[in-house]
């Protein structure tokens, strides 16, 4: 819908002066804050560089052969990628779950709806206050519950491992509406002359829905998964809350972006820093690359 | 006849258990926000009785009353007002005015521009943070709001979503702007943005939860406890009062419940916003 050139809204000077005045200084502004910082990180990575001393010399790809033989780099990154997997995976699974659920449109849908978004638009430092509180060894509604119960308690933020499950949980329950919305905008898209046609038929809902919802949902699902990956190969609040810093119990878990952060933010390594912010960047950018690949074949 | 029967029979069993389902869930889902809520109102005799109680013996409202007269938590809140409301009105701004250029105008370079806009909308903030801080350090932005506020003011999101509605503003309402003699800017506020009122609104509120919600850049352009924001202000819980149950979640139920009195009232939006925003790629 742009303006055929022949049919001009407004006269060439006028129009030029407005696009300058808008333009320049919006262009001018995302140079500074973020074009520029982009290709210094770029650049950066190939250079000794701390942030005491600056700058200092070119030393090639020495910081991305560092980091592959790094310890911390290499837990980082398994870390991020199997919290992404189960997070992404369970989330997806259930946010369509609920958005079926929901879509069958019962005196109560949208009640259920809003409550099961809610925690989509919370900030997740009070979130990880909460759970840490339910999930606490010796007090936490969790444990006491088990216990009374008859089950051993589970020690939620001691270990590693558990550590890494207690924030998938945290994080799944946080953005299982957000997942559930998009899928139900998917979910309205499908015609009802399908399900009309199946019930004739007499199929049973779950094959109502693995021949003709799930097919049909294939490119909202891609969508939100790619999304879901995303976000989640970018985590780090959760992380940063439960299982660092004054907490008792050594379960620190780190993953790709606390390890940026701790590299420069604490050890003051810019240039070994850059180089993983890098390499996350370029797993975004294939992630997103294969999605966009996967939508076009689709039609 | 009995086929029917037993059809509709099983449609309504369904039903229920569906109904039944949802119910469970919601109540899962919500219940750390009960479990928060019930627990700062209790004392900490009530909060580690054995066996548990539900809710307090007493209602214990100390917490509140201690947070509420620290100068210092208020002081958070004002500081995260300040951040995403500065931040929410230009990155909007922003992004409304250059949306209109980018649907509407032809000028050399404009591809060129657009794409670049595009392309940083896939690169995490995490990606180019040390240049931001390394830049906020040199220019004494540390611990200053500027220092906060200034990431956030240009949205590549909000260029291409504004651009994405404004399209569909047809040309002849602002061309018969013209002819009544308005010159761009003017057509800009009085056609072009009232009729971008609801894309707008949605776009302002998706920025003003992200800019509340931020993380990493606060905690890494600011030091003293006074330019803290909420989100950050509230960490020290899990460090000064690692104990201190009943204060902790007095803090988190501060934290949570105006940013969940804000959705309720703007449901709509929010949802619309979140949907919407989804869409992106």
């Amino acid at each position: 819908m742009t303006i055929p050139a022949k049919k001009k809204l407004f006269n060439d000077k006028e129009q030029a002066a407005f696009i300058i005045a808008v333009l320049a200084p919006i262009i001018t502004g995302f140079l500074i804050i973020r074009i520029i910082p982009i290709g210094q990180t770029f650049v950066g990575s190939f250079f000794n560089w701390s942030l005491i001393d600056g700058l200092g010399n070119f030393i090639g790809v020495r910081n991305y052969v560092k980091l592959f033989a790094d310890k911390s780099f290499y837990s980082s990154f398994m870390n991020t990628m199997s919290f992404t997997f189960f997070t992404t995976l369970i989330s997806v699974v259930l946010g369509l779950f609920f958005a079926y659920l929901i879509n069958r449109k019962l005196p109560f849908s949208s009640a259920y709806e809003t409550i099961i978004f809610i925690p989509v638009v919370l900030t997740f430092v009070p979130v990880c206050l909460v759970w840490m509180w339910l999930l606490d060894w010796e007090n936490g509604f969790i444990n006491v519950m088990l216990k009374t119960l008859g089950f051993p308690r589970i020690s939620w933020l001691a270990t590693p491992a558990m550590s890494m499950v207690s924030v998938i949980i945290v994080s799944v329950w946080k953005v299982i509406g957000y997942n559930m919305i998009i899928f139900s905008v998917g979910l309205k898209s499908i015609s009802r002359t399908f399900y009309e046609a199946a019930e004739i038929d007499g199929a049973r809902p779950w094959t109502i829905f693995r021949r003709i919802t799930l097919p049909l949902l294939k490119p909202i699902t891609l969508f939100v998964t790619v999304m879901s990956v995303i976000n989640n190969l970018k985590v780090f609040t959760q992380f940063y809350i439960m299982t660092q810093g004054k907490q008792g119990g050594g379960a620190q878990v780190d993953v790709l972006v606390s390890d940026i952060y701790a590299r420069s933010f604490v050890y003051y390594r810019m240039g070994s820093a850059s180089a993983e912010a890098m390499i996350l960047l370029v797993v975004v950018l294939a992630i997103t690359w294969t999605q966009f690949k996967l939508a076009h074949e689709e039609e | 006849m009995t086929g029917s029967i037993n059809f509709r029979l099983r449609k309504k069993a369904n039903a229920i258990g569906i109904e039944a389902i949802l119910i469970l869930s919601s109540l899962v889902i919500i219940f750390p926000f009960f479990w928060m809520i019930v627990t700062s109102l209790k004392s900490d005799a009530d909060i580690f009785k054995i066996p548990l109680t539900i809710f307090p013996g007493r209602l214990f409202l100390e917490n509140y009353k201690e947070l509420l007269a620290d100068s210092m938590f208020l002081r958070f809140y004002y500081n995260s007002l300040v951040v995403s409301v500065i931040g929410t009105v230009l990155s909007t701004f922003t992004s409304l005015i250059a949306g209109f250029v980018f649907a509407k105008f032809r000028f050399p370079g404009k591809n060129f521009l657009f794409f670049i806009i595009l392309a940083t909308l896939m690169v995490p903030f995490q990606c180019y943070i040390i240049p931001l801080y390394i830049m906020s350090v040199s220019m004494g932005l540390i611990d200053t709001y500027t220092g906060l506020i200034f990431p956030i003011v240009i949205s590549s999101f909000g260029i291409f979503f504004v651009r994405q509605n404004m399209q569909s503003i047809p040309d002849s309402l602002i061309e018969a702007a013209k002819i009544d003699g308005a010159s761009i800017w003017r057509t800009f506020f009085t056609i072009v943005l009232p009729l971008s009122a609801s894309s707008g609104v949605a776009l302002a509120i998706f920025q003003f939860m992200t800019a509340w919600g931020d993380f990493i850049w606060p905690l890494v352009v600011t030091n003293s406890q006074k330019m803290f924001v909420l989100e950050l202000g509230l960490t020290r819980f899990r460090g000064e009062f690692v104990d201190d149950y009943g204060l902790m979640m007095t803090g988190a139920t501060l934290g949570i419940v105006p940013v969940v009195l804000f959705f309720l009232a703007f449901r709509r939006y929010i949802i619309e916003g979140v949907t919407l925003s989804g869409m992106k790629s």
